[in-house]
């Protein structure tokens, strides 16, 4: 049948690709498979720095994917990053919860994975080359802090995208991001990883 | 940016103030109005203690934005991909009710009645509607009972589009998923009401028939699987259309 590449001629397309109705008279909708293809490894890396492991980022991922196709029907034609960003962001902010409660509950030790709390940093990072020293201090943050930092630096998303993803003002977004990126070099710095937190200069203000 | 104000230094006095924390992360961001900038800048210009504070957010900022991300293991790639085969439906959502001839009709004056009242779900009826292009044999022969959840998924699969967005929303409630609803539009839209009481299945499609399967097992039966996946693709909306 019809090929997306092949016929879709689109007037004005969305910044990432997606083509969207009404964007283009001969716009051809996409499958899932485009769907999972365009986005999957966005959700995954999003997952990933909020879970601290890969073990939770790909239940998140699945997770999130499965609450996308269930809810297709629901989806007006919009950011779908947005969509995907507050889903997974609000998923991963549950579950977060979810095991608070059951550790306040003195309920099962193994059910541990939590952020921070994960498989041995050497073999995940080793597995995956993240820096390990940044994904440590990364899960030092607390969730809401870790969210807003992650989702402006790794993910781009502009503090106004981050207020709508995470449901709060945008003063709120200031001060998170400010507050969790301060935490951050601090973990950084405390770890004593002079590349991670040396190596990148201080910028002109200070050494002038 | 409303920011003229808001990121204005923390008193009038240029020479003793710094900027404050919202002002030092929203410069860093770019996420000052320009006037604000500007002012920011002057003051930066002359306030080491201010650079300090910015130099350590470019620091964290830097830090993130250079590092690596993960590769997506291509074993969730597959799975993300058969989640249309995979992932099972929410129940049917209070007020809609199947009769006895497959017909969807929405219970207008009692919708939250109980199951009992009104038209009963049919539980042996596979209606095929929901798989235009499936030959009824196809189904496989012998008369088995077909499992609460195999039939249940293909009646909806014959419910219109309106219906389907309200089953969507009924998904956001469903026990299978996580607790909270986190989905941007989790307001039932209260079209389960106002539409039509009676639901026809699109003229189109195959007259409902009835038909039985020998085994709903997909493993020992691939004609089933065939039929569900079938069916799903057949629940994904419009828009997203599943490559042939």
């Amino acid at each position: 049948m019809t090929n997306r590449s092949a016929t879709a001629t689109p007037v004005r397309p969305s910044p990432r690709g997606t083509v969207l109705p009404g964007e283009g008279a001969d716009w051809t909708p996409p499958s899932w498979d485009d769907v999972v293809r365009e986005h999957a490894d966005r959700v995954y890396r999003l997952a990933y720095r909020l879970t601290g492991n890969p073990h939770d980022a790909e239940d998140l991922t699945q997770e999130t994917f499965i609450r996308v196709f269930r809810s297709l029907a629901d989806y007006k034609p919009g950011t779908f990053e947005g969509w995907l960003h507050r889903i997974t962001t609000n998923l991963f902010l549950d579950m977060v919860r979810r095991r608070a409660r059951l550790r306040m509950e003195g309920l099962p030790e193994d059910s541990d994975r939590l952020p921070g709390g994960g498989p041995e940093p050497e073999q995940v990072f080793s597995d995956t080359h993240l820096d390990p020293a940044l994904q440590a201090a990364l899960d030092e943050l607390a969730p809401e802090f870790r969210a807003a930092v992650v989702l402006c630096d790794v993910e781009g998303l502009s503090y106004e995208e981050i207020g709508a993803t995470l449901g709060v003002k945008l003063g709120t977004v200031r001060s998170r991001i400010h507050r969790g990126r301060a935490a951050l070099r601090a973990a950084l710095a405390r770890r004593g990883d002079a590349a991670a937190a040396g190596a990148t200069t201080l910028g002109v203000e200070v050494a002038g | 940016m409303t920011g003229a104000r808001r990121f204005s230094p923390r008193s009038p006095g240029w020479g003793q103030a710094h900027l404050s924390l919202d002002a030092i992360v929203a410069y860093v961001d770019d996420e000052l109005s320009p006037g604000a900038h500007a002012r920011a800048q002057a003051h930066l210009d002359g306030c080491g203690e201010c650079r300090v504070e910015v130099g350590a957010q470019r620091q964290a900022r830097a830090a993130l934005r250079g590092a690596g991300g993960p590769c997506l293991p291509s074993s969730l790639l597959r799975s993300l991909r058969s989640i249309p085969v995979e992932t099972e439906l929410p129940p049917m959502p209070p007020g809609l009710g199947v009769t006895a001839d497959g017909q969807f009709v929405l219970l207008r004056d009692a919708p939250q009645a109980d199951p009992g009242a009104g038209p009963m779900p049919c539980e042996h009826h596979i209606h095929t509607s929901a798989c235009p292009g499936l030959p009824p044999a196809g189904l496989g022969p012998g008369p088995v009972a077909v499992p609460r959840r195999f039939s249940r998924r293909a009646r909806i699969g014959a419910v219109s589009g309106l219906a389907l967005s309200a089953l969507a929303v009924g998904a956001l409630a469903a026990p299978g998923g996580a607790p909270e609803p986190v989905a941007p539009s989790g307001v039932l839209r209260g079209a389960v009401l106002e539409v039509p009481a009676r639901l026809s299945p699109p003229p189109t499609d195959i007259p409902a028939t009835t038909t039985e399967v020998t085994s709903a097992d997909p493993v020992a039966n691939p004609a089933v699987l065939d039929a569900r996946l079938r069916d799903r693709l057949n629940r994904i909306p419009a828009a997203f259309h599943p490559e042939p």
